[in-house]
């Protein structure tokens, strides 16, 4: 066989194949393009410089630099298979970004890994933003975020200066001038009224109660525990 | 205030946290625990007795954990978008009361600012014609990883399907449609748009169109080769110099044409089997008489180990195959079996040699 393929200079791995080599044309043809899909094209020429300047001001020049964070966050949404189902584009590629770039802060690194060694088994906590984490977690952001409206404005500024701009309670202290005992009792009373409502809103939803109900207890529920963690 | 250093934040932390009332329930110790440790000045002695707390019952883990997921959360709320937003936007204000100063002292100060901020606004106007923050909007950029075909939809319709390792530049804006061909093989269907002309530039060659199907795909010895599949194309050499005319031919439906790195046309326009050429949008490789520089090429858009011919003299060999991506080991071997070839296996790359 090699012989006289070495004389004719031909070969087929597989011969069937080659003899349907003819029925192998190219059944390439349009697939029906979702109405809802995002373009990453016009979202990246639409977001581009909002979101670069945004890392800019909140991060600084870097490393890492605002313009490859923002590069990667585009680049990891257009890879995501169900970006239809994100209702805003633009902060979700805000998220993404931001995750990007407390990655890069060492000294958060460190800590996650050191809380996941202690947590093996959840380690998704961990895990980037993701389509699975945001559309499986939707009730649960629905509830930090109810949470976070009920915060006062120097809990809400202490907790997303800690959790978002990754700032240590020295810098937060240096920035707006408030004590570290000051600093440690508001975002402690913050994370206490989100664990609350979650927790709430996580019992209600097994009750299957109507969200009317639920909101007006989350509501209830965070101005008696505010009040009391203030007092 | 200022903090001299982590050391003494980290004991000022500490005092803070043993002076306050305890929490008693797991939850609150939790809670406590959580802030501490990403409060930045956590200390490795107060991280073992964290680690003791947590592992001393099952509670204080599951309420741990809570807390964990719940600050993991709070990144993906709309508040912290929100909140990050208004943040950016907020002008820097100084926060450290200045001591009062005598007025002369105080006016010297003053007038030494003013002088330095009217330098600096006069350096400023002489070398920078902005003083906003510019940043230049890039082309964004595709690209596939080695061992797949990538399918992406421009925001104008078009569809453009990318060989493995292949990367293109697109530009899309009211007035034009520019695409960039930086490496590999891309498969375009190109919805029809009589305003916007659709470009793609490969190296010195250009091929311009309204609304068709064509492959543009930079080969062996640095030549580009476009191959129209439906439709009509014109297919442009980019003169280096702006005073040599520009050379245009056009292509019709399974009209093929190559040019070298210049831009200029190595071949005449010529009929090709649009079976075999664009079979790889199916996932596999077909050719007939093809060299096998060209074959080893392809595969190695799919192949993570690269494959090199390391002797020259089996460059041209002409190989006829059919195979799928998954099939690519099988061919190399049957082409071992069929030719005076070895092949060696390295750790980071595969050798085609003369036997």
């Amino acid at each position: 066989m090699s012989k006289a393929l070495h004389k004719a200079p031909l070969f087929f791995i597989n011969t069937h194949l080659k003899s349907n080599a003819c029925d192998v044309a190219p059944t390439y043809q349009h697939k029906a393009k979702p109405a809802t899909t995002h373009s990453i094209d016009t979202l990246f020429r639409a977001h581009w410089r909002d979101v670069c300047r945004l890392l800019h001001k909140c991060y600084g020049s870097g490393p890492p630099e605002p313009e490859d964070v923002a590069q990667e966050a585009f680049s990891r949404f257009a890879q995501m298979s169900n970006t239809a189902d994100v209702q805003d584009p633009k902060a979700y590629i805000i998220k993404i970004a931001i995750n990007i770039t407390l990655k890069s802060i060492g000294r958060i690194c460190k800590t996650r890994a050191f809380i996941a060694e202690q947590l093996p088994l959840n380690e998704e906590l961990f895990d980037e933003i993701c389509p699975e984490t945001i559309l499986q977690g939707e009730q649960r952001i629905a509830a930090i975020q109810k949470g976070t409206e009920r915060l006062s404005d120097k809990q809400r500024d202490v907790l997303m200066r800690a959790r978002i701009k990754g700032q240590t309670y020295a810098q937060i202290s240096n920035d707006t001038g408030w004590s570290l005992a000051d600093i440690c009792r508001q975002l402690n009373t913050a994370m206490a009224i989100l664990e609350s409502i979650d927790d709430e809103i996580d019992s209600n939803s097994v009750k299957n109660k109507h969200s009317e109900h639920r909101d007006s207890l989350a509501s209830n529920h965070a101005s008696a525990l505010q009040s009391a963690l203030q007092s | 205030m200022k903090y001299k250093s982590t050391e003494s934040v980290a004991r000022h932390l500490d005092d803070i946290q043993s002076t306050a009332p305890a929490g008693n329930t797991p939850k609150a110790q939790a809670r406590e625990w959580l802030t501490y440790l990403y409060s930045g000045h956590a200390t490795s002695e107060k991280r073992e007795e964290f680690v003791l707390w947590l592992n001393s019952n099952k509670m204080n883990q599951q309420a741990f954990t809570h807390y964990q997921q719940i600050w993991q959360t709070i990144g993906m709320t709309d508040s912290a978008i929100d909140w990050i937003t208004q943040h950016a936007n907020q002008d820097p204000v100084a926060k450290i009361p200045h001591k009062p100063k005598r007025i002369l002292a105080k006016s010297a100060v003053l007038l030494s600012g003013i002088a330095a901020s009217v330098s600096l606004l006069i350096i400023n106007g002489v070398f920078h014609t902005t003083n906003t923050l510019e940043i230049i909007t890039p082309d964004t950029v595709f690209t596939s990883s080695i061992g797949q075909n990538r399918t992406i939809t421009l925001s104008d319709g078009s569809d453009v399907t990318l060989a493995g390792n292949s990367s293109i530049a697109v530009d899309i804006d009211q007035n034009a449609r520019r695409i960039t061909l930086h490496k590999g093989s891309a498969y375009f269907d190109v919805t029809h748009d009589p305003a916007r002309v659709f470009s793609v530039t490969a190296q010195h060659t250009q091929v311009r169109v309204r609304g068709t199907a064509f492959e543009v795909k930079r080969s062996t010895d640095n030549a580009v080769k476009i191959s129209v599949q439906r439709g009509l194309v014109d297919v442009a050499d980019m003169p280096e110099h702006g005073n040599l005319d520009e050379k245009v031919l056009q292509l019709h439906a399974n009209e093929q044409l190559r040019a070298n790195i210049d831009g200029t046309f190595i071949s005449d326009v010529t009929q090709f089997n649009p079976e075999t050429e664009f079979a790889w949008l199916n996932e596999r490789l077909i050719y007939d008489n093809t060299a096998l520089k060209s074959v080893i090429m392809d595969i190695n858009r799919y192949k993570p180990k690269p494959v090199v011919i390391l002797d020259k003299s089996i460059n041209d060999l002409p190989i006829t195959a059919s195979f799928t991506f998954n099939q690519i080991d099988q061919m190399l071997a049957g082409l071992v079996a069929a030719y005076p070839i070895t092949l060696i296996e390295e750790d980071t790359r595969t050798i085609l040699a003369k036997k």
